[in-house]
């Protein structure tokens, strides 16, 4: 596409408003690239684009993915334009397209790593077509906006473009049949001493063959439908992965390609994304050495996981994506699969829907709340406008009733616990990062210092 | 006593994974002795063969509705026999939509079952979240809509409840759902019967139960009743607009 004086008037437009944004300390990751969009409908077809295109994809881990590329890349002397502070949205691509360009709208990166919301796949592949897509899974997420897997699947699914390679997780029985014609690769991590033979998940989104409706035979199940499955009926199964980890959480490795990795936390989730941003780069031809070497220096970003022992506890602070039964059922796995005594903290309401609505919760019935009924865990304190509604989720799990503790008011989070426990959790829905969560995080540790002083 | 769960592999959106466990368990409650069947949908419903007391179906994709459509065919005149009889049937979510004549999809028509007469129409670019109180037999559910079909028809006769605040079957009505007998289909999902005991209780009335008790009743009517405030607070919209 040819570059004119509406994709010009775009372009300046976008930069002078990241520049006016940035003066004013405003986030500039989004408005910028509306602007050119509205201006030129068609911007981020006319704008040149990086090389190597980079995009990753899936409900949950797309942003841990993007930083871990993004970090690894950087650190083997890379420069790469990402959209890693902002939007990852149509407007947030065409921002970070117009900034990573010169005013003649030139490439000024070589290398690009984008994460795109799957829903705006259909507006940003026409345009920018990855060389590159990870999926890193699909499972349910918000009700409202994504309805269901299947749905964010057929968004995908009729969008990427054909020259785009796709890197799958192997273990997704949703994902992993994303786009059969284009050329892919899967990842996956090898059974683990930790998986089932059957699912204790309230639901699996993949319990019947997609081919001929029987139920799936699972080989061994991690989490709703990741694992390994069959069909008796049918032959169809689970994809051959090139990429296949061994992963030990206890030990925090992770053997890939003949190469030892450091895994960056041990939760099984973060694991999954570390091993996705492996796959591509060992597709793309870096070494396995040069990676692990990259990776050392790599930490997971504040946002998405934060650990501190203090007076010999562990306090941990983890995103837990509300609206996302999914992830928050990860979570609640990987913390009843801690050893130790825990106490936790649940913050996971919307705060956006709370305002002047009240947030559908159903989300919060597909949830795994039994998981949180294992005798290792002393304590729930659940804070915010719906604590009623999860007390219930809790007690229908199986959670004995003197465990829980409930206030409307997030800010009393901290005091709600009795800090006695080896581990002390603090799940938080990711719009509550950085305020309140951030501070909250800060008032448990005070509190457990203040309580061995007063020892 | 025989309750039966439709495909409750794949019609259990929205909640509903918990929703007909919690049904089951508050059945077992109850009614001790109670059958509870799950069928699957290569699997023939106990319904054809046996007289079930209730059943029960979820929230499913657009696919599995058209799955469901085909399977539950051969079993129409068998429904409407049941429904005819006083069978309780919950149809929560996308599901009463099999129960339609048809769905309409862009240029697409779906023939649905046809045991009611109105028809629905799928908008999947279009979704539609709100909250839903409504008035049910002298009750108020507190409710959720989330769905991309508007159900269209003369529900005037056989409507599930009243709309205080929300909508109805679409856009232009308060009237929500439809009711035949004991047959309650509704867009409405909740789960509704963990988040209405008085419903829950009233099915368990129309089983035989003459002083049903829920599971957990205590912190389901406290909950209930911090969430009725907030539905009926004037300040807080139907829609938001996040």
């Amino acid at each position: 596409m040819k570059k004119n004086a509406r994709f010009f008037a775009a372009l300046w437009t976008a930069k002078l408003a990241a520049l006016g944004l940035k003066a004013l300390r405003r986030n500039a990751s989004y408005f910028p690239g509306r602007l050119a969009l509205k201006i030129c409908p068609d911007f981020m077809g006319r704008v040149d684009k990086p090389q190597r295109i980079v995009a990753v994809t899936g409900t949950d881990g797309k942003t841990t993915t993007c930083n871990l590329l993004g970090d690894i890349l950087t650190d083997q002397g890379e420069k790469v334009l990402s959209n890693k502070l902002g939007s990852n949205i149509d407007a947030g691509i065409a921002t970070s397209l117009a900034l990573g360009a010169s005013v003649s709208g030139k490439a000024k990166y070589k290398t690009a790593v984008f994460e795109i919301d799957e829903r705006s796949s259909r507006k940003i592949y026409p345009y920018v077509q990855p060389d590159y897509l990870i999926c890193t899974n699909l499972s349910r997420d918000s009700v409202g906006r994504n309805a269901h897997p299947e749905y964010i699947f057929n968004f995908i699914n009729s969008a990427v473009p054909k020259k785009t390679k796709l890197i799958l997780n192997g273990d997704d029985m949703i994902s992993c049949r994303l786009a059969p014609g284009n050329e892919h690769e899967y990842y996956s991590i090898a059974r683990m001493p930790s998986d089932r033979t059957k699912s204790d998940n309230l639901f699996n989104d993949a319990a019947l063959c997609p081919v001929c409706h029987a139920p799936l035979v699972y080989d061994y199940v991690r989490n709703h439908h990741i694992g390994h499955a069959h069909c008796p009926s049918c032959g169809f199964e689970s994809p051959k992965a090139k990429y296949t980890a061994d992963v030990d959480l206890e030990k925090g490795t992770m053997k890939l390609a003949g190469q030892n990795f450091d895994l960056k936390t041990d939760t099984i989730y973060f694991a999954y994304d570390e091993l996705a941003a492996c796959a591509l780069l060992l597709e793309a031809g870096y070494s396995a050495d040069a990676i692990s070497r990259s990776l050392k220096k790599i930490h997971i970003v504040e946002s998405r996981y934060l650990q501190k022992t203090v007076a010999g506890k562990t306090v941990i602070g983890s995103i837990s994506k509300g609206k996302n039964p999914e992830a928050c059922s990860s979570v609640f796995n990987a913390v009843r699969s801690e050893k130790g005594t825990k106490e936790v903290l649940l913050m996971l309401d919307d705060k956006f829907d709370q305002k002047n609505s009240v947030e559908n919760i159903c989300w919060q019935f597909d949830a795994d709340y039994q998981f949180l009924a294992d005798p290792s865990i002393e304590k729930v304190a659940v804070v915010g406008p719906r604590c009623l509604d999860v007390k219930l989720a809790l007690l229908l799990g199986g959670v004995s009733p003197d465990k829980i503790v409930t206030s409307f008011d997030t800010q009393k989070g901290p005091d709600l616990l009795p800090l006695k426990a080896e581990k002390i959790y603090f799940l938080y829905d990711n719009y509550y990062y950085p305020a309140p969560a951030r501070s909250l995080y800060d008032r448990i540790i005070k509190r457990v210092e203040e309580k061995e002083a007063s020892k | 006593m025989i309750i039966e769960i439709l495909y409750p592999s794949f019609g259990n959106l929205f909640g509903e994974s918990s929703g007909y466990l919690y049904l089951e368990r508050c059945v077992k409650l109850n009614f001790p002795q109670a059958e509870i069947v799950r069928t699957e949908i290569n699997d023939r419903p106990a319904f054809a063969d046996r007289d079930v007391d209730l059943v029960y179906m979820g929230g499913m994709t657009e696919s599995q509705q058209e799955m469901s459509i085909a399977a539950l065919k051969p079993f129409k005149s068998r429904i409407e026999q049941l429904i005819d009889a006083g069978t309780i049937f919950l149809a929560f979510s996308n599901s009463v939509e099999l129960f339609l004549s048809y769905i309409q999809d862009g240029d697409r028509k779906i023939e649905g079952l046809g045991l009611f007469k109105e028809y629905s129409a799928r908008y999947m670019m279009n979704r539609y979240n709100g909250i839903v109180l409504a008035e049910f037999e002298g009750m108020k559910l507190t409710a959720f809509k989330t769905q991309f079909s508007m159900i269209y028809g003369d529900n005037s006769s056989e409507y599930m409840c009243k709309i205080l605040k929300g909508i109805g079957n679409n856009k232009d009505t308060q009237l929500e759902g439809l009711r035949r007998k004991n047959f309650m289909g509704t867009e409405m999902v909740g789960p509704l019967v963990i988040l209405n005991s008085d419903f829950t209780v009233y099915l368990l009335k129309l089983l035989g139960a003459e002083k049903p008790a829920l599971v957990e009743e205590e912190a389901a009517r406290a909950a209930y009743a911090q969430r009725l405030k907030e539905f009926e607070d004037p300040a807080r919209v139907v829609v938001n607009s996040h």
